[in-house]
């Protein structure tokens, strides 16, 4: 019994990739609904991982089309070795990443004023963090944000997505130790910076971490 | 191991990243220090504080934008941003004309630079403007690049109802962020780790 399940969700699996490599097969060809359909799929998660990167709703609303732009014309490159979503993570993180050096060059947009209404959180909270406020909510974005980027990513794909070692090393480009190390570092500032914020609630001693 | 070891290791401890002897020596360290317990107790409180972060929902569906963008070429979209500072979106004539003025200018300025004045351009030109054009592309190129990494993305995006989407796959929340004692809090830590299996 529990072979047939399993026999019977590898098959789904092995149906649901390939109807995937169908989709990006007419994608290259220029298939503009294909593109839709594509774009479809994956636009909300794009969006969640740049807003984790970025913190800003409108920062992370650009970069999500251009990540998805840039995905459609190197749909070329990708060539199937590693998994789709693996592959546009990558694409994205790096699109984020290059648009925070943009913007830090441009403007301090990180000094601690806020830049957007907490209209911008999502506006119907599930059930599971209604016992975090807005008001929390945006002060953890916030000190998300303090974290330098190359901490802050890892932070981010570990916390926000779940994601194991493995998939972080191949998003990044980075060697498996160099994850854990900065996923050690990154929690630490993390925990400084939430603990040092008076407007988050804490069980724990404030300040032991300056 | 002295606290400061344990402190390093506290990260992977949490996610069952560690050996299973490195796991119970720091197993063993926690039981004994108070210092390091509280420490992991706030780490898995803040790492998990993010973690229950809800998923922000994008606010318009972007794909029919984003396949048009796709299929135009890059080229354009580099103009594209470039001319949305200096002329408004509506002035298309105004737009197809300083684009025009745009080039000749560019070539003009990059064929002056490269040779020591107009009038040398006048007399030998032929050879001039085909060196300096490829130093105008050079620059162009550059300056394009320059442009949109300052403009950021232009896309024109139609308003559309956001497309349905799968619910985020989301991980059990593991501690809710309420007061819970550290004691506890680490306690049920190394049970939860134990329970899930080691690296």
């Amino acid at each position: 019994m529990g072979v047939a399940v399993a026999i019977c969700q590898e098959a789904g699996r092995v149906a649901a990739e390939s109807e995937e490599s169908r989709l990006i097969a007419r994608c290259r060809a220029g298939d503009r609904a294909a593109q839709e359909v594509l774009v479809r799929r994956y636009q909300e998660q794009v969006y969640r991982l740049a807003y984790g990167l970025l913190g800003h709703a409108e920062d992370a609303r650009d970069a999500t089309q251009e990540a998805l732009v840039a995905m459609l014309r190197s749909l070329h490159s990708f060539r199937g070795d590693a998994r789709f979503q693996t592959w546009l993570y990558r694409l994205t993180t790096n699109v984020c990443l290059m648009q925070r050096r943009r913007h830090q060059s441009r403007t301090r947009l990180l000094s601690d004023t806020p830049v957007e209404s907490y209209d911008h959180l999502s506006p119907e909270p599930d059930p599971e963090s209604t016992m975090m406020t807005r008001e929390v909510q945006f002060a953890v974005r916030q000190c998300l944000r303090r974290i330098p980027s190359e901490f802050r990513a890892v932070v981010v794909l570990r916390e926000l997505e779940g994601l194991a070692y493995e998939e972080i090393a191949e998003i990044l480009h980075i060697p498996l130790g160099t994850v854990q190390s900065r996923l050690s570092r990154g929690r630490r500032l993390l925990r400084d910076a939430i603990l040092n914020d008076e407007r988050i609630p804490s069980p724990y001693a404030r300040g032991q971490n300056p | 191991m002295t606290c400061n070891e344990i402190s390093e290791l506290l990260s992977p401890f949490l996610d069952g990243r560690l050996s299973a002897p490195e796991f119970e020596q720091v197993a063993a360290h926690l039981e004994a220090c108070a210092t390091c317990r509280d420490e992991l107790a706030a780490l898995r409180f803040s790492a998990e504080l993010v973690a229950s972060l809800p998923a922000p929902r994008l606010p318009d569906d972007l794909a029919p934008a984003v396949a048009a963008r796709a299929s135009t070429s890059p080229w354009r979209d580099r103009w594209a941003a470039l001319l949305d500072v200096v002329v408004p979106r509506q002035a298309f004539l105004v737009r197809e004309f300083s684009r025009a003025v745009a080039i000749v200018a560019l070539f003009l300025l990059a064929a002056t630079v490269r040779g020591r004045g107009p009038s040398d351009l006048v007399i030998s030109w032929p050879g001039r403007v085909a060196g300096a054009a490829g130093t105008g592309m050079a620059h162009l190129t550059a300056g394009l690049a320059e442009a949109q990494v300052y403009l950021g993305s232009s896309g024109g995006t139609s308003p559309a109802k956001p497309a349905a989407q799968p619910p985020r796959e989301r991980r059990p929340a593991r501690l809710r962020p309420s007061s819970i004692p550290s004691d506890q809090a680490v306690a049920a830590t190394i049970q939860e780790v134990r329970s899930h299996g080691l690296a």
